[in-house]
C-alpha cells in the first residue's frame, strides 16, 4: 500500500516548528524521545521504545564452518525486517532499498567498528565457529529507526548468551571434531555472554534550510518535511564510529563537527541508560535464579526500564 | 418509548465477534414465566421494531439471517436513541432511530456511509477530486460538491489540501464518494481546511472526542480557543491561535488516549502551565 500523503497543512506546520525552534511533540530541538527497554524472558531478545517508534530484535546462534581466509573469526549477521505493522508504506516480501539501508547501516555502526569480538566466536579454528544472528523488526514506525534499531542490536547481544561447547575425548581417535561438539544445554552449563568491547549508538540528525534547522531524533512527520539528515555513531570514548549522511542537504565541515558535540553527550545517556538497565535485567535474573525473586510467576514477565530523562511530554 | 440500553442490554460492555445482541424477530411468544411487567430484551426490540422503529448498525455489526443483530468485530457495544429524519407529522413519535455501533480502536479505516472524514487531496481527475481517506481506496470529491460551486465556478483546491467533509456513497464493492455540502447544499463546517495542523489517532480516541463530553477537549477549552475538524477516518485537523498551543492540543490529544478523566485535567493543567 501507498504511504498516506503528507498533507501541505502538516508540512507547512512542522516546517514552520522546526524553523522557529519548536517541535510538534513538545520536545526541545536537542532532546531525544523516551526511551523504553524492556527485555524478554528469552536470552537476546528485546524491545526498544522510542517515543512511539518500537523495535524488536532476536539474536540467535549456529555453529557453523568459518570462512577459509578468516579461519579463527566467527561471523554476525544482521538482518532488518520492515513489516507493514510498522508502517502502511513497507511492503511484505523481499527486502526494501529503506531496509537494506539500515541493516548496512546496523551492521557499520556495530559490527565495523570491532565492537563484537569475532576472535572469541571461534570454537575450533579453521572448523567450527559462532555465526551470531541479529533478526531486527520494526513493529511501530514513527521517525528514526535507525537510532532505535541501533540500540536494540547493541542490546540484544549484550543480552544474548551463547551456550558452551565442549570437546569430546580424542582417545578414539575421531578425523572430524566439529561433527562431535558437544554443545551444552542452558540448563546443563551456564551459557556464556558475548565479548562486547564498546557501545556504539547512533544519533540522528534532520536538517532543514540546508542544515540552517536542525533537530535530533526526527519523528516520522519530521524526517519528511526534512531535507537530509546526518547520522553519527558514537561511543562513550567520544570515538566516532560510523557517519552516514541522506538527502540532499549541503552540510560544512563545522556543522558536522557541532552534530558530533551533541552526538557525544547524547551517546553518553544513551549508554548510562543501556548499561544501567542491563546491569538490573542482570540482577533480576540473578536474583530469581537464586529464588529471591518477589514471586516465581514474574519469571515469565519482561523487565522493563524507562528512561524520562530530557523529555517535555 | 423504549431506551436503548432496554433494547439491547449489553449497551456498555465488552461484545466479541459472532455474539447475539438482538433479535428482531423473536418476543412475541415472550416467556410468561418472566411474569407480567418483565419484557426481555427480544420482546422489546421486536416490539420496537413493529412500531416503526428503525435501526441503524454501524462499524462491527452485521444483520444475520435477517433477523439477529450479531457482533462482526470485537469491542464495546455503544448506541444512542434518536429521532429519524424522515419522521414528520402524526406519526413523527413512532419514527424512533436506533443507533448501534461497537467502539474499537484500530488504525484503519473503513468507509461508511454519512461518515465526516478528514481527506488530503491527491490529484484532480475530470470533474473531480481524488481524495485520500486513509481506507483501501481513495474517494472521489466532485468539484459540484461544494457551497456554492457551479461548472463555471469550480473550487480551486491545491494537491496536498485538507478536505473536511461527508461520505455519500461507501460500500465495498464502489468507490467512496465524499460531498462537502449537507442536505441543503450548504457547507456546514466542511471544505477546505486552512492552516492549522493534523494529528493521527485511533478510531476509538476519535470516537471519544465525538462523544458529548469530549474530556480532553473541555479541559483544554478552558484555557483558549481551539478548532477542531474530527473525521473518523482517524485523521483530525486542529488549529489554534499560536503553534505553541496548537502543539499542546496535539499532544493532550494524544495522550488523554488511555487516561481517565481526572488523569486528562491534571495532564492538561501540567502541559498549560508549562507553557
Amino acid at each position: 500500500m501507498k504511504d498516506t500523503p503528507l498533507s501541505n497543512n502538516e508540512r507547512s506546520f512542522v516546517q514552520g516548528a522546526m524553523k522557529s525552534g519548536l517541535r510538534v511533540d513538545g520536545r526541545g530541538v536537542y532532546d531525544f524521545r523516551r526511551i523504553r527497554i524492556a527485555y524478554q524472558p528469552e536470552r537476546g531478545h528485546v524491545e526498544v521504545q522510542l517515543g512511539r517508534t518500537r523495535v524488536m530484535v532476536q539474536v540467535s546462534c549456529e555453529l557453523t564452518k568459518p570462512f577459509p581466509d578468516r579461519p579463527a573469526e566467527g561471523a554476525v549477521q544482521f538482518n532488518v525486517e520492515l513489516s507493514p505493522m510498522a508502517s502502511p508504506a513497507f511492503e511484505p516480501g523481499r527486502p526494501s532499498e529503506q531496509a537494506i539501508e539500515l541493516s548496512r547501516m546496523v551492521e557499520r555502526v556495530v559490527k565495523d567498528s570491532n565492537a563484537i569480538d569475532t576472535t572469541s566466536l571461534c570454537v575450533i579454528s579453521g572448523e567450527a565457529v559462532w555465526n551470531i544472528r541479529v533478526d531486527l523488526h520494526a513493529l511501530d514506525h514513527d521517525g528514526n529507526l535507525s537510532d532505535a534499531l541501533c540500540m536494540a542490536a547493541l542490546a540484544g547481544l549484550i543480552h544474548f548468551r551463547k551456550p558452551e561447547v565442549s570437546m569430546p575425548s580424542l582417545s578414539s581417535g575421531d578425523e572430524s571434531v566439529a561433527g562431535n561438539l558437544i554443545i551444552h544445554d542452558v540448563r546443563e552449563r551456564e551459557p556464556l555472554p558475548l565479548s562486547v568491547h564498546h557501545m556504539p549508538l547512533c544519533v540522528t540528525f534532520a536538517f532543514l534550510d540546508d542544515g540552517e534547522h536542525m533537530v535530533v531524533d526526527p519523528t516520522f512527520q519530521e524526517e519528511r518535511v526534512a531535507e537530509g539528515y546526518l547520522i553519527v555513531a558514537m561511543n562513550i570514548h567520544r570515538e566516532v564510529c560510523a557517519v552516514h549522511k541522506h538527502g540532499s542537504v549541503l552540510l560544512d565541515a563545522s556543522q558536522i563537527s557541532r552534530c558530533t558535540k551533541i552526538a557525544a553527550i547524547k551517546v553518553a545517556e544513551m549508554t548510562e541508560l543501556l548499561q544501567k538497565s542491563i546491569d538490573e535485567e542482570e540482577q533480576l535474573r540473578a536474583n530469581r535464579r537464586a529464588g529471591k525473586a518477589p514471586a516465581a510467576a514474574k519469571s515469565n514477565k519482561s523487565t522493563i526500564f524507562e528512561y524520562q530523562g530530557s523529555i517535555v511530554q | 418509548m423504549a431506551t436503548i440500553d432496554e433494547l439491547f442490554p449489553r449497551i456498555g460492555s465488552v461484545v466479541l465477534p459472532g455474539d447475539a445482541l438482538g433479535d428482531l424477530e423473536a418476543g412475541d411468544s415472550a416467556d410468561p414465566a418472566d411474569g407480567p411487567g418483565s419484557t426481555t430484551s427480544n420482546s422489546s426490540l421486536h416490539a420496537f421494531t413493529q412500531h416503526g422503529g428503525r435501526l441503524r448498525l454501524g462499524p462491527g455489526l452485521a444483520q444475520e439471517g435477517g433477523r439477529v443483530i450479531a457482533a462482526s468485530r470485537a469491542g464495546v457495544l455503544q448506541g444512542s436513541m434518536g429521532a429519524a429524519s424522515t419522521g414528520t407529522g402524526a406519526n413523527a413519535h413512532s419514527s424512533q432511530v436506533a443507533r448501534l455501533y461497537i467502539a474499537s480502536s484500530q488504525k484503519r479505516y473503513v468507509p461508511a456511509k454519512d461518515e465526516l472524514v478528514v481527506g488530503i487531496i491527491t490529484d484532480r481527475m475530470g470533474e473531480a477530486f481524488k481524495v485520500d481517506i486513509g481506507a483501501a481506496a481513495s474517494a472521489s470529491l466532485s468539484f459540484l460538491a461544494f457551497e456554492g460551486a457551479t461548472k463555471r465556478n469550480r473550487p480551486n483546491l491545491a494537491i496536498g489540501a485538507l478536505v473536511y467533509g461527508k461520505l455519500a456513497v461507501a460500500n465495498k464493492d464502489m468507490e467512496p464518494e465524499m460531498v462537502c455540502i449537507d442536505a441543503a447544499d450548504k457547507a456546514a463546517g466542511m471544505g477546505e481546511l486552512t492552516g492549522g495542523y493534523l494529528i493521527h489517532i485511533s478510531s476509538g480516541l476519535t470516537r471519544r472526542l465525538l462523544s458529548r463530553d469530549p474530556a480532553v477537549l473541555i479541559a483544554l477549552g478552558k484555557h483558549f480557543a481551539l478548532e477542531t475538524a474530527i473525521g473518523l477516518n482517524g485523521r483530525t485537523w486542529i488549529n489554534a491561535q499560536t503553534p505553541q498551543q496548537v502543539v499542546l492540543i496535539a499532544n493532550a490529544i494524544q495522550n488523554s488516549e488511555f487516561m481517565t478523566v481526572a488523569q486528562i485535567n491534571a495532564m492538561v493543567q501540567r502541559l498549560v502551565q508549562a507553557l
